[in-house]
This record gives C-alpha cells, structure tokens and sequence, in this order.
C-alpha cells in the first residue's frame, strides 16, 4: 500500500470546476452569488438602502433585498438548466 | 356560538386533520431505521420543498419576524437577506452527501463527518451541540402554539393545555411514522402557512392603510422614517451598526444550510435532481416573508406601544374586524408553522441522539428494531423536556437560541472540507469545531471583549478555519479508500 500522504493533495479539489463543459456556467454561477452576497452587506446595501424611490409600493431598502432574492432564484434556475442533461441519468 | 369557540373549534379540526395525515403517512415505508430517518430516502421534490420550507419557517415566522419589523423596521429585511444566499450551498453539497449516504447507509450529517473524520468523538460532540440547540427551539415552538392558543381563546385554553394539544398531536405522528409523518404533514402545513401569510399581508395594510405604499408613506411621514432605511433599529430602538448587520447575515448565511435537521434532509432525496430542484424552487418559498412583514409594519402605526412586539400578530388578530372563521383559519396557519419546525426538529433531535450520541458509545451492533424503539424513547423523552422548560421552567431559553445561529455556522468548515479538501484530518476537524464553538461561546457571553463589534460567529469562524488547517496539516492524512467516496473519480489523483 502506498504511503497515503504522498497522494493526498494539499489544496482545495473542486471538481465541479475541473470539467471544462461545467466550468463556465458554475463559475458565472459562483459570481452572482458572490455579488448578490455582497449587496445585501456594508459597504453596497449602506448605498441602496433608503426609503425612495418606491418600488411595488415597498421602501427602496425593502424592494432591492427582494430583488436580490429573485435575481439568485433566477440564476439557480439557469444554473439548473445546464445541468439537468447530465442528471437525468441519475433518476 | 362564541366567536372564541368558532376560532376553537377550527383549529381542532386543523389537528385532527393533522394528527390523521401523518399517521396515515407511515404506511407507505419500510419498518426499518431508514424508513423512519430518512423515509426510504424516496422523498421527492414537492414534499422535500415543505420539507425544507416549512422546517425552517417556525413560530417565529408568525410571532418574532412580524415583531422584529413592527418595532425595528429594516432590521427585519436581514431575515430575507440571509436566505437569499444562505441554501446555495446545498445545491453542491447535498448531491454530494446524498450519495455518500446512499453508498455507506448514513442517515445523519453528524454520523456523515464522522466517517469523513474517522472519529466517533466528533460524532458526540456533534450530537450533543445538536441536541443544546434543538429543545430550547421546541420549547420556543411549543411556547408560542400555547400562547396563540391562549390568546385568541380569551384565556379559556391556558397555554400549558394549548402546548400540550397541538404537541401531543405532533408527538403521536412523529412516533408513529417518523420522517414520512414529518414530510407530508409540512407539505399540508406549508401551503397552509403559505396562504395565510399572503392573505394577511395584503390584507392588513389594505384595511388599515389602504395599501402598501400610502402604509409605507404614511410611516416615512410619521417621524419614524429611520426604521425604513437599512439596517434599520437595534434591539433597543437605536440605529443598528453596518457591522452588527453585515456580520450577521455573513454568520446567518453560512450556518443557515447546516442546521442538523436540515442538512439531513439531503439523505432523503430520491435522486441528486430532487435535491438540485428543491434548493432552486427554494426562493419562492422565501418570498413568503415579504407578505410576513408587511404584516408587521401595519401594525406600526394602527397599534403603537404593543409590547412585547412578538404580540403584534395576536394583537392585530383580536383588534380588527374579521369573521371568526377567517381568523381560526389564521390561528391554524400559525399552529401550522410552529408544528410544521416542531416536528423536523423533534424527528431530528431523536434521530441524531440515538445515531451520533448513543450509538457510538455502546460496544457492538444494534438490531433495526432496537434502534427504531430508541428513537421512539427519545421522542418522547425530548418532548417531555421541552414541554417542562416551555411550561413549569422560567430559564432564559431565548438567549441561548440566539447564540446558536453562531455555533450551528461552525459546522460549515468541517462540511465544505470533507467534500473539497482531502487533506482535511479529523484530529483538525475536532479541533477547528471546539475552538470555533468555544470562540463563538465566549464573545456571546462576554461581548464586551470583541475586538470589533462584529457578530461572535465571525470571531468562531476564523479561529475554526485557522486551526481546521493548521492542525490538519500537521496530521498524517486518512486512506485514500476513506476519502474515495468523498472525491468524485475525475478528481482523484491517478496512482
């Protein structure tokens, strides 16, 4: 048997960014999670986060959370999509 | 008859109804421990969608969130700000673990790390951090159905008999069917939930305001304009510190996907596409805090000075004028979310005693049968002792809720690395999570030592990260036929 810590990497393995066909779409993926994490914190919500203009009748500071929350369920449905030829094996 | 007995006698039905569908649910699966754990792991998308949705929606939904944007306005928005974010990482990681699961028979997330780790140690310590955070939060659960109870009776059903009722009901299903009683009945309970809310919502500031914006105008106009602007009010009326708020989405986010009685719904699913669909349709259930909240901020102005501001709902419910009917459907929805966490989290805690506490500390193999009578036992020991803390005990559960959310975020580290960091060691794991808990532990009791005025989840979680790799690095790594399952075969080194 070999010994274990000589095949053992060191680093992160992340495999659903090692295969080319599924690298684009996780990695745009990733992005607008990243961004849409950040939004919602100090220092880009302190900017969006006052009472005017009204959107759908809420505050400005409600509506862009809100907003926020249906562009991450829309990128989870595009994210899903290129995926779901792979998985339907699986079923 | 009375309008407290009409509302009475619609929230009976409700549990009957209940009582009879999880019942009835335990048919359909195999009298093993997978059946009543994992429900055969055949769940699929709709009832997984409640599943998950309904468990996380508790009586704070319906009681604490409606609360925090009556008396701290934009505060509240944090609540859906960490949702946005906070399932994403499910859609990675459950796949992984479901299959993991499937090929080794784990059932829980605790017994999954301790395999990862090669450590039962882990899979205590696990255990018991599960079980300190899972009955303060039925206790909450069950003290809010007493209270709503209590409340819309006109004090003719007192809360320790409106608790009793409504978790007797939930104790019965649970024990007989286990997690198919907790899938379909959240299924029924979180369209229940979901109906209730919306109507509400827009209905509240419709009679009261004539809709949502003149309501919003009108408390922008009111001298209480800086409630609205982010990050709205702390705790004590004041405005809440950017640091307060971005910390704790951040802490919010990471532990939100960990919580035990969640994550364990991944060895549920059917297939990976279950899994996959469900954390994508999972904003919709989300949305459902919108309606939640304006709920909340019409009673801003209508009905200044309730206190405490987790009343708000009830208060609203006795004030307006609304046919008793509708406002027994409302109190059923209400009964519907708290039931609907008290059961994931009764099934889970039990599950998790028995799998990851007790079970690693006995000597030898236990037979499907004698697990399954285990975790009955604990059903009912775990209800009886959050029914004595919501009933007979004065101890200040809320506040240890309150640090959880910090200690369940140091289970992230330990999760992320068993799936995409091979080199992780369970001598580091151990470790990572006792200094992340014991760091997290330590600014909730004593915030007055934070170096920044940042959530103490944060503190946890950099300590937990530093020495999860530390430590790991400088132990021998584990077999790679340990880790073959927790590595994909395109990713695995070639030989």
């Amino acid at each position: 048997m070999p010994n274990a810590s000589d095949n053992c990497p060191r680093g992160l393995v992340l495999p659903g960014l090692q295969e080319d066909d599924r690298r684009a779409p996780r990695l745009a993926f990733l992005g607008v999670t990243v961004v849409s994490g950040l939004a919602l914190i100090w220092p880009v919500y302190p900017l969006a986060g006052h009472i005017r203009p009204y959107v759908l009748g809420l505050p400005f500071s409600f509506a862009w959370v809100v907003g926020w929350l249906v562009i991450m369920f829309v990128s989870l449905v595009l994210l899903y999509r290129t995926e779901e030829v792979d998985d339907t094996t699986a079923d | 008859m009375p309008e407290w007995a009409v509302i009475l006698l619609i929230c009976g039905l409700y549990l009957v109804v209940v009582l009879g569908l999880g019942v009835w649910s335990g048919r359909s699966v195999s009298a093993s421990v997978a059946g009543f754990v994992a429900g055969d792991r055949t769940l699929g998308v709709v009832v997984l969608y409640f599943v998950l949705g309904a468990s996380v929606f508790s009586s704070f939904a319906f009681l604490g969130a409606p609360g925090w944007a009556y008396s701290r306005g934009a505060a509240a928005f944090y609540i859906i700000a960490y949702g946005t974010v906070g399932m994403v990482p499910l859609y990675f990681l459950g796949p992984r673990a479901r299959q993991v699961g499937e090929a080794l028979g784990i059932m829980t997330q605790a017994e999954l790390l301790s395999h990862r780790y090669d450590s039962r140690m882990l899979s205590v310590v696990l255990a018991v951090l599960s079980v300190v955070v899972f009955v303060p939060y039925l206790t909450l659960q069950m003290k809010g159905a007493g209270l709503l109870l209590e409340t819309v009776s006109e004090g003719r059903v007192p809360q320790w008999l409106g608790a009793l009722g409504a978790y007797g009901v939930v104790l019965v299903y649970v024990f007989a069917s286990g997690m198919m009683a907790v899938g379909w009945t959240n299924t029924v309970q979180g369209l229940f939930m979901m109906a209730v809310a919306w109507f509400l919502g827009l209905y509240l500031p419709e009679a009261l305001h004539g809709g949502i914006r003149p309501m919003f105008e009108a408390i922008a106009a009111s001298g209480t304009d800086a409630m609205l602007e982010a990050p709205g009010l702390a705790a004590d009326g004041s405005a809440w510190s950017w640091a307060g708020y971005s910390s704790a989405v951040i802490v919010s986010a990471v532990g939100f996907s960990m919580w035990p009685h969640l994550f364990m719904r991944a060895f549920t699913a059917r297939s990976d596409r279950t899994l996959k669909l469900t954390v994508v349709l999972y904003p919709t259930f989300q949305l459902f805090l919108v309606p939640i909240l304006l709920i909340g901020f019409a009673g801003v102005l209508a009905f200044p000075n309730v206190a405490p501001a987790d009343t708000i709902v009830p208060h609203l419910l006795t004030q307006i004028e609304l046919s008793p009917v509708l406002v027994g459907l409302v109190c059923a929805g209400a009964l519907a979310a708290s039931m609907s966490s008290g059961d994931a989290i009764l099934h889970a805690a039990a599950s998790i005693g028995l799998r990851d506490g007790i079970k690693p500390l006995l000597s030898g193999t236990m037979s499907d049968t004698r697990q399954r009578q285990w975790i009955r036992g604990l059903v009912v020991v775990i209800s009886a002792t959050a029914y004595y803390f919501a009933v007979f005990s004065d101890v200040g559960i809320v506040a240890l809720l309150l640090g959880a959310y910090g200690g369940v975020a140091q289970i992230f580290p330990l999760v992320f690395a068993a799936f995409y960091w091979p080199r992780a060691t369970g001598a580091g794991a151990l470790a990572g999570l006792l200094v992340g808990v014991g760091v997290n532990t330590l600014f909730l009791v004593a915030p007055h030592l934070r170096p920044l005025p940042l959530h103490e989840g944060i503190y946890g979680l950099v300590a937990n990260v530093a020495v999860l790799g530390a430590v790991s690095l400088l132990t021998p790594p584990h077999g790679a036929d340990r880790l073959a399952a927790y590595t994909p075969p395109m990713a695995r080194p070639l030989d």
